[in-house]
């Protein structure tokens, strides 16, 4: 069959509201949309482990403890069956686990935004469960209308952890709201932190053609500022009602339409953030990962090497 | 007859008996979740970080049977005492070091722990017996993994092998005071285990040489080091220090407030 006709058809199946396999014909456009998505969401699962794994050796209570090393572990999860999913969408261009994780240490691939900053205390482990999962939370429940049937399948599993992630940040937010002086002014900083990169997490207000185009293909079905407004219309009253407040003197709800009026992000900031990797702690994660990916590279050989001696072994 | 109730003396032997496991299985999984993140690969990331939970969930188990012996609260026995009143051997604490290290330690802590479960499945308390044939259950499987570990990097190339031979000489130095009982003496006698207390290195060194010659590794006449420190008494490496201070630092912003 002629491409054209070919791609006649794939577009018929999406805007039938089909779904699509791995191992049906797709356009190479939509090939390549899926592992920059796919990728980058896997790979920001995997960083995000490093914020809050500084937290789990400083963890306040038994209880808080095993939770924050099961999320982590999570997160870690969420990251490994994503890449397997990139893996088999790359394979045709031959590249692999190995390739897809030298993206990251090289710069190739980004990371959220949120991923970059500093988490200074526990009131910041908290914050990133209750905002930063409770923000993914929106992307991904978009994402599970997904045109491509193994990563809206994989959501289902992605979206139902996270939930339990949120509520954990929720239980500690929640646990400093109602504690001392020093317990509220510490979660009252990490808020005022955190918001800011909140609001650029969903992206510029006018999307690129990147994000234009996976909209076209149903990769995703809503625009930035639609998972934006979500996002403010649920914390807004969430964040107020633990008694603290938002940092932004520019926010308020239109009464007739009831849009969500707010303070820009540093677009500029974050923008040379993520694409350079230049963040308070871009550097020092990058290291973290550099630490388990290259420097025990030798761990990965020797585990190929023992397998083929048993493999012939066994031969 | 497997008792639920204890009388007084008992009580505080059994206390003294677990301590020194609880807080052996607490500072492994403490410092399992420093692993988190950077373990070679994905895969081992998870296996690994569910062993931490593991290991963290007996220690909770422990500290909560303790507990209910009278006195301090799981909570409390983590967070409110001082390091010398810890009770783990030194081999746990070790800081994080090369995979090899990590592989060597978890190896021979586990083929202890093993026969240590054993002997303490001969206490006839009940909820102790429930708690170990739990732990035990899981315990089986990271053992499995850890030996397995082994058995690649001794079959991974001849760099791979030399780094887990030195690994498992440099831990075996280590191993001083991780057969010691010091203070639990009298809840041994109670329940007529020192007989086995004291049969378990020898035990363990038969069961570490078996490893040894399966693998065609070089067995030299080992005997168990003696402790230069003993962190059954709460003698522990500088290394501790800083891991008691960072595992205390955000309760001790408010002791007494929720968390």
């Amino acid at each position: 069959m002629e491409d054209a006709q070919r791609f006649h058809d794939f577009m018929q199946r999406i805007e039938a509201g089909e779904k699509i396999e791995s191992t049906d014909w797709m356009p190479k456009e939509y090939r390549d949309l899926l592992i920059k998505q796919i990728h980058m969401h896997g790979i920001s699962e995997i960083m995000g482990a490093y914020p809050e794994k500084e937290w789990v050796t400083k963890a306040p209570t038994i209880r808080r403890k095993l939770a924050l090393n099961a999320k982590v572990q999570d997160e870690i999860g969420h990251g490994q069956m994503l890449l397997r999913l990139a893996e088999d969408l790359s394979r045709p261009y031959g590249r692999g686990r190995e390739e897809l994780m030298d993206d990251v240490l090289d710069g190739r691939v980004k990371f959220h935004n949120v991923f970059h900053l500093e988490a200074p205390t526990w009131a910041d482990a908290g914050v990133i469960g209750f905002m930063v999962d409770g923000g993914a939370i929106i992307t991904q429940a978009m994402l599970l209308e997904s045109s491509y049937a193994p990563y809206a399948r994989m959501l289902k599993r992605i979206v139902a952890e996270e939930s339990f992630h949120m509520q954990h940040g929720e239980s500690v937010v929640l646990a400093l709201a109602e504690g001392t002086e020093a317990q509220r002014r510490m979660l009252q900083d990490a808020i005022a932190r955190w918001w800011p990169a909140m609001m650029y997490f969903f992206g510029p207000r006018e999307m690129g053609p990147s994000s234009k185009k996976m909209m076209e293909y149903k990769i995703r079905t809503m625009t930035n500022e639609q998972l934006r407004q979500k996002f403010i219309n649920r914390y807004v009253p969430r964040i107020r009602a633990l008694g603290m407040v938002i940092p932004d003197p520019n926010l308020y709800q239109d009464p007739d339409d009831h849009v969500w009026h707010y303070t820009d992000p540093d677009w500029n900031w974050f923008n040379e953030v993520v694409h350079h990797n230049t963040g308070p702690m871009s550097q020092a994660r990058l290291a973290l990962r550099r630490q388990a990916h290259t420097e025990q590279r030798w761990v990965r050989e020797a585990a190929f090497q023992a397998g083929q001696v048993l493999q012939n072994q066994g031969a | 007859m497997i008792v639920e109730i204890l009388t007084d003396a008992e009580r505080v032997a059994l206390q003294r008996i677990l301590i020194p496991v609880a807080d052996d299985e607490w500072i492994l999984g403490h410092r399992g979740s420093e692993w988190l993140g950077l373990a070679p690969d994905l895969e081992e990331d998870l296996a690994l970080s569910s062993i931490t939970q593991d290991n963290l969930g007996h220690a909770q188990l422990l500290y909560d049977i303790v507990a209910d012996l009278g006195g301090y609260s799981a909570d409390q026995w983590v967070y409110a005492r001082s390091p010398s009143e810890w009770k783990h051997c030194q081999l746990v604490e070790m800081s994080r070091q090369d995979w090899a290290d990590l592989v060597a330690g978890r190896f021979v802590y586990e083929t202890f722990d093993e026969m240590r479960l054993q002997m303490l499945n001969l206490i006839a308390y009940q909820p102790l017996q429930a708690a170990v044939t739990k732990i035990r259950q899981e315990k089986m499987y990271h053992l499995q993994h850890f030996e397995s570990w082994v058995d690649t990097l001794v079959l991974g190339g001849q760099s791979a092998r030399q780094r887990i031979l030195e690994a498992l000489t440099d831990v075996y130095a280590q191993i001083g005071d991780m057969f010691v009982w010091e203070e639990t003496n009298p809840g041994l006698d109670l329940w007529h285990l020192n007989e086995t207390a004291r049969g378990l290195p020898q035990k363990w060194v038969t069961r570490l040489q078996g490893k040894y010659e399966s693998l065609g590794l070089p067995w030299h006449t080992r005997v168990i080091p003696q402790a230069e420190s003993n962190g059954r008494l709460g003698q522990h490496a500088e290394s501790f220090f800083p891991l008691w201070k960072e595992m205390t630092s955000v309760r001790e912003i408010a002791p007494l407030s929720g968390w």
